[in-house]
């Protein structure tokens, strides 16, 4: 077989004589040279490990990492030999790794990128911040409009997070804010976002929840209600009942209860809602004008008297003679205008005044009378017998005498 | 001369389409030699180094028996022998260490010879189709040339009475012998070229015409000499550059193949 005209005897021996100085450099101890770079001297932790301190001092013991083939460790294995915290993070549900279920350690952390090479080599996108409680999804980009790099949030190791990171940063653009929100939820942002941010003025809607901000509610500021809240749970304690805000602006006595909503809205304070007429009493005529503390004296509602004389006792032109029952005679819409109306005639068809009690002589019942003290039953059955009318109701005589006079109603 | 820039345009268009593709992918990141772009890229520039050897030594070997002109594949040979090297040279993400930046550095030198190669090359006369001439043919060349020369001056006396000595010099400047004329060459012709040209101008202004028939006559036969007295010095130094172009392209692969070898043993098997 014809070999190729480039191999030349002098190309061939010079091959030759390379290939015999590699064999030679690497038996005698130099197999660095396959090596694709020089090991990290980095040792961020001053921690000795597999009695290196870092990686560069495996220069010349490449086994020290790599196995052989027929070995039946993996590198992996001898990562954990010396990385035993790692092993022990592995297991820990509650740890980087550990979330990670991180088996395969070339994946993420590689060599050979020199002295001062960074052995964690793994974008963000690449790990699923979900895993950890919180998205990456609004860290994107930096105020600045660059991608975050890692170092950006975790600035002492990958595998840690400082709380007070987020606020280090925010600041810098929200200084105010920041300020504020910090002295009143703390400075566990993680507690409450968990990077979606869904607190934004854009995405959070109150009234989405099953407590509607409304009328003079919109105006609150978030800590008015969510006092001392440290955590996302602790927003949805917050009380939904009036007292448990109000309370300390309640000027009404215990007798009104807790339930400011029975007459107040969410409009303010001055609004009163409650309609009277729906209570055991309603208000009527001249009733609609009082106030509502000439009732209620002392701000007591409940036990407060329905009959007319417990108001209106000394307006009692009648000095109690006709009973305490105004509503008999009287109405709401005025003392003058009078609901009675007496249907017989009060000079009796032309007798001359009467007084009342001649035929009511029962005290304060105006609805009964008599015409017996005048007219005695044996002169109304004399009178009547005459007149053949016995077999008639002689009792009821404005029944028949209805113009107090003699005229007769026959039947 | 036109050839060669004919592979060289192609092969910067590729490396330019190579260049934005890597840029693109390295936004994030210098793609590392172990990682799918890097191992892609080492694997397509090696393919393509093997290609530039083998085939362009297998064409030479297949004299006459129609598988193409030899320029064409010199071409070829040209176009992927520096887009491969291109290629491993990203695959190295910038980092020459241990027997890979060893096999890269043998890299560079091929190709360094490779271009030397280029430019010693056209240093011998050829004829139109590529092929070196005998010196017979270069001096019956020579012949013609200043049988053409007589030809003009005896018909242009005027051009002769202008130029009086400076003809005869210019007839006879030809450098040439040793190895610095041949890789001189370029600068050499261009200063003869640029007193040509004033000489030529001073024609003019005497009223010669046809001052420029004269100008290629001279200029052709200013090349024919120099060539024929670096025609030894030419061929040895094509001969060097050749055996370093080749040798260096053997010892290269053999380390190369070493390379590869280590690289899938711990990629595959130490790991």
């Amino acid at each position: 077989m014809k070999l190729p005209g480039f191999l030349t005897p002098l190309g061939l021996q010079l091959a030759g004589a390379a290939l015999l100085l590699v064999v030679i450099i690497s038996l005698a101890g130099g197999s660095h040279i396959f090596s694709p770079g020089p090991l990290s001297a980095v040792n961020q932790r001053g921690l000795v490990l597999g009695e290196v301190r870092s990686h560069a001092e495996l220069r010349d013991n490449c086994t020290a990492c790599h196995t052989a083939p027929w070995s039946s460790q993996s590198m992996n294995d001898l990562c954990i030999d010396c990385h035993t915290e790692i092993q022990a993070e592995q297991s820990d549900p509650a740890s980087l790794h550990g979330v990670l279920k991180a088996t395969d350690c070339r994946a993420c952390h590689t060599e050979h990128r020199g002295p001062q090479g960074y052995l964690i080599q793994i974008e963000q996108r690449e790990i699923d911040h979900n895993l950890f409680g919180f998205s990456l999804a609004a860290h994107q980009t930096t105020a600045d409009g660059l991608p975050f790099a890692c170092v950006d949030c975790h600035t002492e190791s990958l595998t840690r997070f400082e709380p007070t990171r987020c606020e280090t940063c925010h600041r810098n653009d929200e200084e105010r804010f920041v300020t504020i929100h910090v002295g009143e939820y703390g400075a566990d942002c993680r507690a409450c976002h968990e990077g979606t941010d869904i607190f934004s003025k854009d995405r959070f809607d109150h009234n989405q929840l099953t407590y509607p901000l409304l009328g003079k509610h919109a105006d609150a500021r978030c800590v008015d209600c969510h006092v001392d809240v440290r955590n996302l749970a602790g927003f949805k304690d917050a009380p939904t009942d009036c007292a448990g805000c109000h309370e300390p602006d309640n000027p009404h006595p215990p007798t009104f209860g807790p339930d400011c909503a029975r007459c107040h809205n969410t409009e303010g304070w001055e609004t009163k809602i409650f309609d009277h007429n729906l209570s055991v009493y309603k208000l009527t005529g001249k009733h609609t004008q009082v106030e509502c503390t000439q009732c209620h004296v002392n701000n007591i509602f409940r036990g407060t008297p329905t009959d007319c004389v417990s108001c209106h006792l000394q307006d009692d032109v009648h000095l109690g003679q006709f009973g305490t029952d105004c509503a008999l005679c009287h109405t709401t819409e005025t003392w003058e205008r009078q609901a009675f109306e007496h249907t017989f005639p009060l000079d009796h068809g032309g007798l001359g005044t009467i007084a009342c009690v001649t035929c009511h002589t029962t005290a304060g019942n105006f609805q009964a009378y008599t015409c017996s003290n005048c007219h005695t039953p044996e002169d109304i059955r004399r009178q009547h017998a005459f007149a053949e009318m016995m077999n008639t109701n002689i009792t009821d005589c404005a029944r028949c005498h209805a113009t107090g006079q003699k005229t007769m109603r026959m039947h | 001369m036109s050839a060669i820039s004919v592979e060289l345009r192609i092969a910067l268009v590729t490396g330019f389409v190579v260049t934005v593709l890597y840029l693109t992918i390295a936004q994030n990141g210098v793609p590392g030699s172990s990682s799918l772009t890097g191992q892609g890229l080492g694997i397509i520039g090696f393919l393509l180094m093997l290609g530039a050897e083998f085939l362009y030594s297998w064409r030479k070997q297949q004299k006459g028996s129609g598988r193409g002109k030899l320029r064409t594949w010199l071409q070829a040979h040209i176009v992927i022998g520096l887009i491969g090297p291109y290629l491993v040279l990203l695959h190295s993400a910038w980092r020459l260490n241990g027997l890979a930046g060893v096999v890269m550095l043998l890299t560079f030198l091929m190709v360094a010879s490779g271009f030397l190669l280029s430019y010693i090359y056209p240093a011998l006369p050829r004829n139109v189709e590529g092929a070196e001439l005998s010196l017979p043919e270069i001096e019956t060349q020579i012949k013609e040339a200043h049988a053409k020369l007589q030809f003009w001056t005896a018909e242009h006396p005027e051009a002769v009475a202008v130029l009086g000595q400076r003809l005869e010099t210019l007839m006879e400047t030809a450098p040439g012998g040793d190895a610095m004329s041949v890789l001189g060459r370029t600068f050499l012709r261009w200063g003869y070229q640029r007193q040509l040209r004033q000489d030529l101008q001073g024609l003019q202004n005497a009223g010669v015409e046809q001052a420029g028939e004269l100008g290629l006559l001279l200029d052709r036969h200013y090349l024919l000499e120099t060539q024929t007295h670096s025609l030894a010095a030419a061929r040895k130094l094509l001969g060097q550059a050749r055996t370093l172009h080749i040798t260096t392209g053997v010892v290269l692969f053999a380390l190369a193949f070493v390379h590869i070898g280590v690289a899938l043993y711990y990629a595959i098997f130490a790991h």
